[in-house]
């Protein structure tokens, strides 16, 4: 299985920021203004917030497992499922989630998945980047274990580097139209942004979270990591 | 028709919380533009220009199916309907299928897909919330983006408990348990998953699925199959293209800045690492699209993105609801695709629109919308002939002369009970609806014997249409008088009406015959550095929008340009204006916005004008029509005057509630509809002011 990122040609689409590097924005798009970084990061944080993800910042790579458990323990649950984390951060998700049921999908028999995924009550994954100004988050799967993992359980965790930020939907598509072209046509990811819990107005226009999806979308926004 | 529309507006709880939903979502829109910082004019033009190319070149759809076919996907083009389900027949029973699970799709029921394979034995399980509560209930959507929104929690809670056969308690959070236990194993077990795409995307052969509630991300990664059907009017080129189209789908459709989760499928993944024989299959479907991009007067209709924008503001879809103002397509932009796509027989809802001209305003795809409900009303008033009210409202114009010629006596036919009532019987003319009075003796005749005053500023041809020539010369009088103080030469061209009437009953051609007349007079004018202007929001809009299009070449376009409402026309010179009030001032005038004028300037200048006058100005509006809809709303019966007083009621109850000591419009006909609703008197803002130096 190809392992999300190393394929995505982000450096060469140059339109992610790294937020660790402030003083250097890497390009400006279609002429539009590019914002300063702790900008964008802050009106990424404000979207989450407004569309009912819970976001969480992971300043040091020491208080990230506190994260990560405080916010499975909020939901009292037992059982979780992790898939397409970079292979580094997968040691701390497991100890910090310990005593827990925690099944990392890339190690199960293909025939698991799909059950380990409906029994599990949270889903860790991961995003290569976000969209700041629409509070989304960017999910690149090449293997379908990432999308149920992040559908089927009530909850969904996902981590990502803070700094990855596009502005909006439509740097997003330069990314991510560069990434599609990028991979050969046996190949292509699929790209899912994914901006709050699963939600309806179906029901006399009350706006309700967690039809199909999860309920509770959590945002860990790895302060300290740069990506793989 | 008539005994639905009688049935919504006289149960409305048939229609439900609608229009509630439809101000929420004009509302919602209105704030995520704002918040966005949406540059809507030039939005309107990217997403135009993208659409039109994907909608109108046909080499888009073949290189899209090429690419989808280079990722391992298997395309099928379905000519019809019919075709399309005995495809998605055949991949259910070569999979063993008894049942699919399916996310929201309206392709999907323009099709009647869910008939097509139930009529052979296979499940069609919806899975969208409101898709699925419709077919529990066996009913048909009601709103293209909430499709079970005349739905009350009661009701679906009573329907659930029934079907499922366990208790559900009606509060909406029961109600979504429920639904999300009774599908969960429905989706684990499904081998073959439908659902719709938003977009195509030719360059990398991928779809683009938005779903808010989730359900599309299990459709597409669950089952061992995965079919998407798609209207071959909905792929694009680059990803680039698909930018503005999935910020448009959601800021129209819901007001959210993005659809919650929006999905970008090149292919079938593995699971697990293995691949297990996954397949997907792209049906693209034509059903009536090549046919309607060959017609010139529907091509258009191609280029809806399906945000339901139109719907939310369509002052009669408000009232009767989707499943009259409907057939499979609801709303304003059901009606040309309803007659192109299952024909002019299901279309007879076109009667309906009271051409108010809104939904083509608030269209992110800049869709004329009208225009083609014309076109619909014209093709069916071919086949099933023409209403007497509709008839003599065409004739407005000569009734109207013949009228002033007699006006005494005319006037004292029209108040008396007798005779209204023999009107109404003849010629369906709501005996309620007060009609207004005949001048004795009309604006033309009134200003032949004036002096001529010298234009030092410009030149201008005054528009009088109906009511400011036959029913109130005295304010077209003040109009001219003021444009002569401002400096203008003023003439009354030797024009007929506007004619707004033959567009709205669907008599095309005698509306290009009128304007072609009204053209050739006017158009020499513009030659001679005349601009047009007028006191009737209704006149403008066709001079300015609908003239272009009855009359093809650039004589109607040239007019067009130099046509204004005479209160933006006279904004410019304003300054020098010794204006005073005429009443009190130390109220607020309530001031309702023709929709006519919200194609123009909505209003803007008018109310500048009443400020400047010392007034305070307050626009009362619901954000849609008021009802009357130029003579629709004289029409007697549940096709006129009922459905007109229903719209009306809404925005009757603001005014009584805004507690506004005055009411001004520019419309002549809102005037009417205002002063029936609200039973007092409805000035025009002319009358609210004096020139000093004047009577
Ligand atoms: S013109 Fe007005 S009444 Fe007619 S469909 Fe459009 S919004 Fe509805
Ligand atoms: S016609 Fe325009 S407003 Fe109506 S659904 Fe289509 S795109 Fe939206």
């Amino acid at each position: 299985m190809t392992s999300a990122g190393d394929n995505l040609g982000l450096a060469r689409c140059g339109l992610v920021r790294e937020a660790h590097k402030p003083s250097r924005v890497t390009s400006s798009i279609g002429g539009g203004t590019v914002l300063s970084e702790p900008e964008l990061s802050d009106r990424f944080k404000a979207a989450l917030l407004e569309l009912k993800a819970e976001p969480h910042s992971a300043t040091r790579r020491e208080n990230t497992p506190d994260i990560l458990r405080s916010v499975v323990e909020g939901h009292q649950a037992n059982r979780v499922v992790v898939a397409n984390l970079p292979a580094e951060l997968r040691a701390m998700v497991s100890g910090a989630l310990k005593g827990r049921s925690v099944q990392f999908l890339e190690d199960l028999p293909s025939k698991d998945v799909l059950g380990a995924c409906a029994a599990a009550e949270v889903g860790v994954t991961w995003a290569e980047f976000a969209i700041a100004e629409d509070g989304a988050i960017v999910e690149v799967a090449h293997d379908d274990m990432v999308r149920l993992a992040a559908s089927l359980p009530i909850v969904h965790v996902v981590l990502l580097p803070a700094g990855r930020l596009v502005r909006d939907v439509g740097e997003a598509m330069t990314v991510v139209g560069g990434i599609l072209r990028a991979s050969g046509p046996g190949e292509r990811p699929t790209v899912t942004f994914i901006s709050g819990p699963s939600r309806t107005g179906d029901i006399e226009l009350r706006l309700l979270y967690g039809v199909h999806g999860p309920h509770s979308l959590h945002v860990v926004l790895l302060d300290w990591y740069v990506g793989r | 028709m008539a005994t639905e529309v009688r049935r919504s507006i006289e149960e409305p709880e048939r229609v439900g919380k609608l229009w509630e939903a439809m101000e929420r979502g004009r509302a919602n829109r209105a704030a995520t533009i704002e918040k966005a910082g949406l540059d809507l004019p030039a939005f309107r033009d990217r997403v135009r220009s993208i659409k039109e190319t994907a909608a109108q070149d046909p080499t888009i759809a073949e290189a899209f199916a090429e690419a989808v076919r280079t990722n391992g996907g298997r395309v099928f083009f379905a000519a019809t309907g019919r075709e399309a389900v005995q495809y998605l027949l055949d991949v259910c029973r070569a999979n063993g299928a008894e049942f699919l699970v399916k996310s929201k799709s309206l392709t999907s029921e323009e099709i009647e897909l869910n008939q097509g394979l139930a009529a052979e034995g296979i499940r069609a399980i919806e899975t969208d919330l409101g898709e699925l509560l419709c077919q529990v209930a066996g009913e048909k959507p009601s709103h293209l983006v909430f499709p079970a929104i005349h739905m009350t929690s009661d009701r679906i809670a009573r329907m659930l408990t029934e079907a499922y056969g366990e208790p559900i308690a009606p509060e909406p959070s029961s109600i979504l348990s429920a639904v999300r236990a009774r599908l969960r194993p429905q989706f684990l077990d499904a081998k073959v998953g439908v659902t719709g795409a938003n977009i195509g995307v030719a360059e990398t052969g991928s779809i683009v699925v938005e779903t808010n509630e989730g359900n599309g991300r299990l459709v597409t990664s669950v089952p061992r199959v995965h079919v998407a059907l798609i209207g071959l009017e909905k792929i694009v080129r680059r990803w680039e293209d698909a930018a503005d189209l999935v910020r448009g789908h959601a800021i129209s459709a819901t007001g959210q800045r993005m659809t919650v989760y929006v999905s970008l499928l090149s292919r079938r993944l593995p699971v697990g690492g293995d691949p297990a024989d996954r397949e997907f299959h792209v049906v693209i479907l034509d059903n009536g699209r090549t046919r309607m991009r060959a017609d010139p007067s529907f091509r258009d209709a191609l280029n809806c993105i399906r945000c339901g924008a139109c719907m939310n503001v369509c002052p009669t879809y408000g009232v009767t609801g989707g499943h009259v103002f409907g057939h499979i397509y609801p709303g304003p932009i059901g009606i040309p695709w309803t007659a192109k796509v299952h024909g002019l027989e299901e279309a007879s809802f076109a009667h309906l629109c009271v051409s108010c001209g809104l939904c083509h305003e608030i269209c992110p795809v800049d869709i004329d919308i009208p225009w083609m409900i014309a076109k619909v009303k014209e093709q069916d008033v071919e086949v099933h002939g023409q209403p007497t009210a509709e008839r003599f409202f065409m004739a407005s114009e000569a009734f109207a002369k013949v009228a002033c010629l007699a006006a005494p006596l005319a006037n004292g036919f029209l108040r008396t009970g007798p005779a209204r009532i023999l009107m109404e019987r003849i010629l369906g003319v709501d005996r309620r609806r007060t009609l207004p009075p005949f001048a004795r003796r009309t604006l033309r005749s009134r200003v032949r014997n004036r002096r001529a005053t010298e234009g030092r500023v410009g030149k201008v041809a005054f528009f009088p249409d109906l009511y400011a020539e036959y029913n109130n010369p005295d304010l077209g009088l003040k109009a001219i008088e003021i444009l002569e103080r401002l400096g203008y030469a003023v003439l009354i061209p030797n024009v007929r009406w506007s004619g707004m009437p033959y567009v709205s009953y669907g008599q095309l051609g005698k509306a290009s015959a009128l304007a072609a007349v009204n053209l050739r007079v006017l158009g020499p004018l513009v030659d001679q550095g005349y601009d047009i202007v007028s006191t009737e929001p209704t006149a403008v809009y066709m001079l300015r929008k609908v003239y272009p299009k009855l009359v093809e070449g650039d004589l109607a376009t040239t007019v067009g340009t130099h046509s204004y409402g005479f209160f933006e026309f006279i904004e410019r010179g304003i300054a020098g204006l010794p204006l005073r009030p005429s009443r009190d001032v130390a109220g607020v005038v309530g001031f309702h916005i023709p929709c006519h004028d919200r194609a123009l300037s909505s209003g803007a200048p008018a109310m500048r004008f009443l400020e400047r006058a010392s007034y305070r100005v307050r626009v009362v509006e619901t954000g849609t029509c008021c009802g009357i809809a130029g003579t629709f709303g004289m029409k007697s019966g549940w096709l006129g005057y009922e459905l007109s007083m229903a719209v009306g009621e809404k925005l009757f109850e603001q005014f009584r509630q805004s507690g506004c000591d005055l009411v001004a419009t520019e419309s002549s006909v809102c005037t009417l509809q205002l002063g029936d609703g609200l039973g007092r008197t409805i000035l025009h803002p002319l009358d609210l002011v004096r020139l000093e130096g004047t009577g």
